[in-house]
């Protein structure tokens, strides 16, 4: 078989850099509110601390375990099952926050549809990967490819938890893409969506109130359009040098979630320019890496994965600063890597110890 | 069903894997990545705008929203006066808010506390209307009473509601209250000066607000940081002294209780520096309550409302004759029977006077003597003295509202205008002009600046670099004049008008001023008001004034007393001479001016009420001077009933209506401060030596009534100090011990009547 060379160290060397800058940054956007309702600065901090060792604990393992392991169908249909079972399992739990994302075990809590994303990965990457160019018939590739996609994004559609269900979607798209669907197929299936997009956009009043809120902030500054104003005051005071780190105002009282979703904006202040460039150039780094990773493989179902672990990052990474920026409507999309969040960090961990596994076999 | 039929695919599809594998199209991974690049790309320049571009924008909007969150206001400076007594300081005062997102019920809770809070129906700002009003309208900060009493946000914070809370706001407070209130001004609730001093220095006063922050979002309430720390204002020291502002004030207080005047105004000031010494303007209000005062007592009367001078206005026509040398004071002047015709225009004296000097002229304050001499000068010349005096022009004064009077130019006058200028008409002054008049002819012919501010600082009460100016009335205009100052007649002039001004007072119409041991020069003014409505003289309201200064030789203060409309006598001498006598008295005294005329032996008091026997009265007849002792007398504790009186003369003040009980009480204090200083009281002098001058006896009633509770006050003369206090506390008095030795000097005087319990002051010497 091919050659075995030495993880990609970039790869290796940026994800671990994002983990640390992450639980830094957690910790400057935390400390206050931690203090204030917990009594310790830590109490978020140490709780990402402890998602980023099992989940680089995960990836170690994950890097050494040979990806062909998982591209067999008593795998695949296994995880797409328990990932069902579990998102379903959701709703029986009580709520928090109106939503069913959350599955608690005492303490630990789990969020089904993390490991969503990187089972339709797996499951398209095994699909795909002997049908590239030839996704032509309905029933025999296209349905059965986009049913377990479906399938998750209804669920997750009914948490509900809008955002990681347009990643799914996006991930989805990409794969099916670079497996050669013909674009028009995408089109009708924009086609076929946009009354359900619709009515999600709109017939929800706090999803309505957000989009109109974006298209116009300054419309009802103190209520549905003051996460955007606030995040843009953050990210517009922060300059070129930032105000330096822990001395980020916005995050005391104005930014909504300053830890999780709008991160980046407390980043872009205290950091400035400079530290958001610095973020958005690894990503841009591990996107380079993991691409990289998928041109030069050579086994369609590596590449498969490659291309889907590392959209799944940027998609996620992109969509959550341009919701920092405005550039798109609030959705509940963390930073990959950065935003406080067990869960999400340990999946997007174990999923990059894939993608280093796959690298071993490329110079 | 579904999963054998893919299984099958897949199995199938394993065996042909290798030669049917395809690469994934270049074209979809290049356009994949170039996509991620232009999202990339879009991001970057997003941040750059946001960042770069507009970062003053979001830093503005930022400060914005932080400063709007929380100010912290600050400190205000103090207003001392030149001993740096504090005549307006800032205390910390509890203000209730609300942060209305905590609270539920809102309309129940705005009505339970106004319940409390509203005390007074007329403030609208406490009203539970407006208390819900203001909760509904802001989710984080709303006022609900603001700068109450301890025990309001006690009651408050009892009734438990939730989101309500406390915080210290400073509080304007003035300590003495209605004193020198005209000048002070007053301060609205968010601490913006709005009158007087506090008005006038506003920015110097009000120092840098601070910003903090709250929260915005009602869990994180209490967290807090302050951001930058007020800036507290810069202190201002007066040049007014709390003590002859007092003075002042008293005297003028019982004038317009005395002759119902609807208003008044006395101006003390030092000759030599320009500097305001008192200011006292009636009707005044209490600073500590300005709610209930009406607007139109809130102007500063002394630099914004001008009054025609009548006959104090000679002192100009005489002062520029001399210097000119077209009169002098001994020049015999025809008085022409009263009546004089200026540009056809017949003009009757007050008195068919004959052939005068001038210095009989200004005695009697002859009208016909005057125009005669205001027509040597000439239109031209006669307006440049009057300009240098000051008139027609702003002093310049640290006042708001400086009027520059009403003087207009010769080329507009009438030919009439010459005789009318000369006696004081068809001219319009401020009392701060005319009293600055006075003190150039007081200090030698040198016009000074008037000021009422001394200096600008920022530093505390008892830092060393703050020590009371050194005030020496015995000070000579100095030899390089200060800034805005100019010499405006010789001091020869000054000199003879001086010597003039003393003949007014022991001859003329100045006579009722009684001074006990001071000379004194001066000059009555009695002006009809003018209408406002019709522009004619009125017939029964008048301005009295008496303008002055004293000692004669050495001046140390020039007082001008003013009395708008007064009831029963109208004539400056009169009215306002008794009262400038008074202000003149107790001024000099309290600054230890030494007399430069004999005391008399026995006041009139001590000669009224002391008992028959005046083999006592001989220690009263001591040789040395008791300006030390009397000083000291006059500089007594807050507690001393002395320092009692003002507020129960200036309360008598608005209800005049109330004569009998009331009337008597205050006529009582007031020669019960007189015997406790042996100083004759000018309600009684002016009594005895003015049988026509109705004015209202004091009930001797009354005087009898308190002599029967009263102790009579020994001699001391030559006992030792520990004789002298036994015999003091035998007869109930205080004793306030000076010195060391065997006593010398003793206020009040031996024979006095005194309550009990009176402080005597003794001083010993070797």
């Amino acid at each position: 078989m091919a050659k075995r060379v030495g993880v990609d160290k970039w790869l290796f060397g940026v994800t671990l850099l994002l983990v640390l800058f992450g639980l830094l940054m957690v910790f400057s956007a935390s400390a206050v509110m931690a203090k204030e309702r917990y009594g310790s600065p830590y109490t978020f901090v140490a709780r990402q601390a402890a998602w980023a060792i099992l989940g680089l604990i995960a990836l170690l393992v994950l890097m050494r375990v040979d990806y062909r392991k998982w591209n067999r169908p008593t795998v695949v249909f296994p995880a797409v099952g328990l990932t069902t079972l579990l998102l379903l399992a959701a709703f029986f739990m009580r709520d928090s926050h109106h939503t069913h994302r959350w599955i608690r075990f005492s303490v630990l809590s789990f969020q089904p549809s993390e490991l969503a994303k990187p089972v339709l990965v797996l499951f398209l990457a095994w699909f795909l990967q002997d049908r590239i160019g030839r996704l032509e018939d309905w029933r025999r590739d296209v349905l059965p490819a986009a049913l377990p996609s479906l399938l998750f994004i209804a669920l997750i559609l009914k948490e509900p938890d809008l955002g990681t269900a347009l990643v799914c979607a996006a991930v989805t798209a990409l794969m099916l893409y670079m497996a050669g669907a013909k674009i028009r197929y995408f089109f009708f299936a924009f086609l076929a969506a946009s009354p359900v997009l619709y009515y999600m956009l709109f017939h929800v009043a706090w999803r309505r109130a957000r989009m109109i809120a974006f298209l116009n902030p300054q419309a009802d500054p103190k209520r549905t359009g003051f996460h955007i104003l606030q995040s843009l005051i953050a990210v517009g005071t922060g300059g070129i040098r930032g105000l330096g780190l822990m001395e980020g105002r916005q995050k005391l009282f104005y930014l909504p979630e300053p830890h999780t979703d709008f991160i980046f904006a407390n980043i872009a202040e205290e950091l400035g320019l400079i530290g958001a460039l610095f973020v958005v150039g690894m990503f841009v780094v591990l996107g380079y890496r993991g691409l990289r990773a998928a041109i030069l493989s050579t086994d369609p179902f590596a590449r498969f994965l490659a291309v889907g672990i590392t959209t799944t990052v940027l998609i996620q990474a992109f969509f959550n600063i341009s919701v920092v920026l405005a550039l798109v409507p609030t959705k509940g999309i963390a930073l990959p890597f950065i935003s406080a969040g067990g869960t999400s960090l340990f999946f997007m961990l174990a999923s990059i110890g894939v993608l280093l596994n796959i690298t071993r076999e490329i110079d | 069903m579904a999963l054998r039929g893919q299984q099958s695919v897949t199995g199938m599809n394993k065996k042909a894997r290798q030669p049917l594998t395809a690469p994934i199209p270049r074209l979809r991974f290049v356009l994949l990545a170039g996509g991620f690049l232009l999202w990339v790309g879009v991001i970057v320049a997003r941040l750059v705008w946001l960042q770069v571009f507009c970062n003053a924008i979001y830093v503005e909007r930022a400060a914005h929203q932080q400063e709007r969150t929380f100010q912290v206001a600050p400190r205000r400076g103090v207003l001392y006066d030149r001993n740096l007594q504090e005549l307006a300081m800032t205390v910390l005062v509890d203000s209730i808010y609300a942060v209305p997102s905590e609270i539920e019920d809102k309309e129940e809770a705005a009505r339970q506390l106004a319940k409390i809070v509203h005390t007074d129906a007329s403030d609208s700002f406490t009203s539970a209307k407006a208390i819900d009003a203001r909760l509904e309208d802001s989710r984080n900060f709303a006022w609900i009473a603001r700068k109450v009493d301890s025990s309001v946000a006690a009651r408050v914070s009892n009734l438990g509601i939730k989101g309500i809370y406390t915080q210290q706001e400073f509080k304007r407070f003035y300590p003495n209250n209605r004193l020198a209130s005209q000048v002070l001004g007053y301060v609205s609730l968010d601490d913006d000066g709005l009158g007087g001093i506090e008005h006038r220095f506003d920015t110097d006063l009000h120092g840098a607000p601070g910003r903090m922050l709250t929260a915005v979002d009602a869990r994180q309430h209490s967290f807090s940081s302050v951001e930058r720390n007020p800036q507290p204002g810069e202190n201002l020291v007066l040049t007014l002294d709390e003590h002859i502002q007092f003075i002042a004030e008293k005297a003028l207080d019982a004038a317009m209780q005395r002759t119902q005047s609807v208003g008044g105004t006395v101006v003390v000031q030092d000759p030599n520096t320009g500097q305001i010494l008192a200011l006292a303007i009636r009707p005044a209000f209490d600073p500590n309550d300005i709610r209930h005062v009406r607007p139109s007592m809130l102007r500063d009367d002394a630099v914004s409302d001008i009054y025609e001078p009548g006959s104090v206005f000679k002192l100009v026509t005489y002062s520029a004759a001399i210097n000119e040398h077209l009169t002098n004071p001994d020049e015999v002047i025809d008085g022409q029977n009263g009546k004089i015709i200026v540009a056809g225009r017949l003009i009757h004296d007050w008195h068919p006077f004959g052939a005068i000097t001038v210095t009989e002229a200004l005695e009697h304050s002859s009208d016909v003597c005057a125009i005669k001499v205001g027509l040597r000068l000439g239109p031209q010349k006669f307006y440049d003295y009057i300009r240098a005096y000051g008139f027609g022009q702003r002093s310049g004064i640290e006042l708001p509202a400086e009027t520059r009077g009403l003087l207009r130019p010769p080329d507009r006058w009438q030919p009439s205008s010459i005789g009318s200028i000369a006696m004081g008409q068809e001219v319009g002054v401020t009392p701060i002009q005319a009293i600055t008049m006075i003190s150039t002819i007081a200090n030698g012919g040198v016009y000074l600046p008037p000021h009422i501010v001394m200096e600008k600082t920022t530093e505390a009460k008892g830092s060393p670099q703050l020590l009371p100016a050194a005030f020496h009335p015995e000070d000579n205009v100095p030899e390089a004049l200060p800034p805005g100052a100019h010499r405006v007649v010789t001091t020869m002039t000054a000199a003879e008008m001086r010597k003039m001004m003393q003949d007014v007072v022991l001859f003329g119409t100045g006579k009722f001023v009684g001074l006990n041991g001071y000379s004194a020069g001066g000059k009555s003014g009695t002006a009809q008001k003018v209408n406002p409505g019709t522009h004619t003289y009125s017939k029964t309201d008048y301005i009295a004034s008496f303008g002055g200064f004293a000692p004669v030789n050495q001046p140390a203060i020039s007082v001008l007393v003013v009395l708008d409309s007064p009831r029963g006598g109208h004539h400056g001498g009169e009215v306002a001479g008794p009262v400038f006598g008074q202000v003149v008295q107790q001024t000099l005294e309290y600054l230890d001016v030494p007399h430069d005329m004999p005391i008399q032996p026995s006041s009139r008091i001590a000669r009224e009420y002391a008992p028959k026997n005046s083999d006592t009265m001989g220690d009263h007849d001591h040789p040395g001077d008791l300006r030390a002792l009397f000083a000291e007398v006059n500089d007594l504790p807050a507690d001393d009933p002395l320092r009692q009186n003002p507020q129960s003369a200036t309360e008598d003040v608005y209800k005049p209506s109330v004569v009998s009980r009331s009337s008597a009480t205050s006529e009582e204090d007031i020669s019960g401060n007189v015997a406790a200083q042996p100083m004759p009281p000018n309600t009684s002098h002016a009594q005895s030596s003015v049988p026509t001058g109705g004015e209202k006896k004091p009930a001797p009633s009354s005087v009898a009534a308190r002599a029967g509770a009263s102790v009579k006050v020994p001699s001391f003369a030559g006992q030792s100090m520990r004789k002298a206090v036994e015999t003091a506390t035998r007869l109930g008095l205080g004793v306030r011990v000076l010195g060391s030795g065997v006593e010398r000097e003793q206020a009040p005087g031996a024979g006095t009547q005194v309550p009990p319990g009176t402080e005597v002051v003794l001083r010993f010497a070797r």
